[in-house]
């Protein structure tokens, strides 16, 4: 059976410079939208563990929409609804600069945002209140209590889940070829598209996303040792 | 086992009835006696095959060249709408006579079935915003163009233009929408879907301009069995006598012209397809 398969037609001629600019604009998009869903995701979660009953409704708001719409519509919305709704010269310097890139990684990034920031709300909340209670009458004021006393313990309660969403956020990278970012799932279609070599092609990329998938778990299992023994 | 066998028995059933008729004498002779000629046309592809929302029948540019042909042959026109996939199992199965339904030539369909001249001239066109720097074709070299994934016209463009960037989309609306945001150059696609997708912009009609030359020409003909060569000579004749009394023309400018939404011009007359 396996004689059958052809590799070498997946990378033969242009298709390897293809596939690697594929590999490329995955890794980007990746990198971006960790970038803003990581950062976001901190503020949101310490907006929520503020008790401002204005800010916990708004948080829960932004949380419940990007949970429960799918990915591909907010991908969708932001690259089609919302330049729209932006001034022309705005418009035309996106579209100059990547804009398949920029909006698809805002969409990812807002998207995950809402899973990182729930991660860690549930991490500050299996930090018994004892702890949050003793810093306070120590005399640490609230973001110095964050900062060093529950948050670190949070985000070594938080890291497997964590992990796991960094790893559904490298995946659903993949979406954005709806809106004609070149990333790696575009780029295997093209190539079946034009050798036909359809279990190849998409072999390739199973092996792509499943190696890099698992690196991440790794690195994951790796930081996790290493937090678990720095606690000791 | 026994499905193989079923099918088998099928295919045994299918070949002996299909040769059964090709030894009938030539289909020629069976359309004059019938009296009809019955042919396969589309009920989704306005211009050239819909259903007319008034009188409810299936009217456009295929189905008139139907009728132009019947009337040459001297029978009935006989309608019988297809599914776009069926369309050339249902002729080579011997459900219908011709086919017209928007059937473009290529090297893989002409093994199959036999072509007509060409009674229609496909071009694929990029559009372009209006106003804007590309004024021709060749303006558009190194610009990005949108496209439909996996669409035929995606080698074309890349032959007459090696150095566009090509930005596919999942589907048609998505391509063009992309053009109207301005965040691709140009969009390539056939001219008569170009203008459709021009006139839904309504009053914005004119923001978006179609660029000459056409990257590529795909040639349509009518559609017939292999090896009935009494009946495709006539075919052609009818075809070659609709040219010269000017019934080509107007059908075209009846569904196509400047008067339609597509406002297209003819840019070619019936003749063989360059194979």
């Amino acid at each position: 059976m396996f004689g059958r398969l052809d590799f070498s037609a997946v990378f033969a001629g242009p298709f390897a410079h293809l596939l690697l600019s594929g590999v490329i604009k995955t890794c980007e998009l990746t990198a971006a939208s960790w970038m803003l869903a990581v950062g976001l995701g901190v503020m949101l979660a310490v907006l929520r563990a503020s008790g401002i009953p204005v800010a916990t409704k708004v948080v829960a708001a932004f949380v419940a929409y990007h949970q429960n719409v799918p990915m591909l519509v907010q991908i969708l919305l932001w690259y089609f609804g919302v330049p729209t709704l932006l001034p022309d010269a705005a418009q035309s310097w996106v579209n100059a600069h990547d804009g398949e890139l920029i909006f698809a990684s805002i969409a990812i990034g807002l998207c995950m945002s809402a899973y990182f920031s729930e991660d860690l709300r549930s991490g500050l909340r299996s930090v018994h209140y004892g702890q949050q209670e003793a810093a306070r009458s120590l005399g640490l004021g609230f973001f110095a209590t964050l900062r060093y006393v529950t948050l670190p313990q949070a985000i070594r309660n938080a890291l497997p889940p964590f992990v796991n969403h960094t790893v559904l956020l490298f995946k659903n990278t993949s979406l954005a070829m709806t809106i004609g970012a070149a990333e790696m799932t575009y780029v295997v279609r093209e190539i079946e598209n034009e050798t036909f070599k359809t279990f190849e092609a998409y072999a390739v990329a199973t092996l792509f996303y499943l190696a890099v998938s698992l690196g991440l778990m790794g690195l994951g299992a790796l930081a996790g040792k290493r937090i678990q023994n720095q606690a000791r | 086992m026994n499905r193989y066998t079923t099918s088998i028995a099928v295919a045994a059933f299918l070949a002996l009835t299909t040769g059964a008729s090709v030894a009938n004498a030539d289909q020629l002779a069976d359309i004059k006696t019938r009296g009809t000629l019955v042919c396969g046309v589309l009920s989704n592809g306005a211009p050239f095959g819909f259903q007319d929302p008034d009188s409810r029948e299936i009217v456009g540019y295929d189905v008139d060249f139907c009728k132009g042909v019947a009337k040459e042959l001297g029978v009935k026109p006989e309608l019988k709408v297809l599914s776009l996939d069926a369309r050339i199992p249902e002729l080579t199965q011997g459900r219908v006579d011709i086919l017209a339904a928007v059937l473009g030539y290529n090297p893989q369909r002409a093994q199959q079935i036999t072509f007509s001249d060409t009674y229609f001239v496909s071009n694929q066109v990029i559009a372009t915003s209006s106003g804007g720097a590309n004024k021709t074709l060749n303006d558009m070299a190194g610009k990005r163009v949108s496209t439909i994934k996996g669409s035929s016209n995606i080698p074309m463009v890349q032959r007459v233009l090696p150095t566009v960037q090509i930005v596919s989309y999942d589907d048609a609306p998505s391509a063009f929408m992309a053009l109207v945001q301005k965040k691709v150059d140009g969009y390539v696609l056939s001219e008569s879907l170009m203008h459709r997708f021009i006139d839904k912009l309504g009053a914005n009609a004119n923001t978006i301009t179609i660029l000459t030359p056409p990257v590529g020409r795909e040639y349509w003909g009518l559609g017939m069995k292999k090896d009935e060569p009494k009946l495709a000579e006539a075919v052609n004749n009818a075809l070659v006598k609709m040219q010269a009394s000017g019934e080509s023309q107007q059908i075209f400018d009846k569904w196509l012209g400047t008067a339609s939404p597509f406002k297209m011009k003819r840019d070619f007359t019936t003749a063989p397809i360059p194979g």
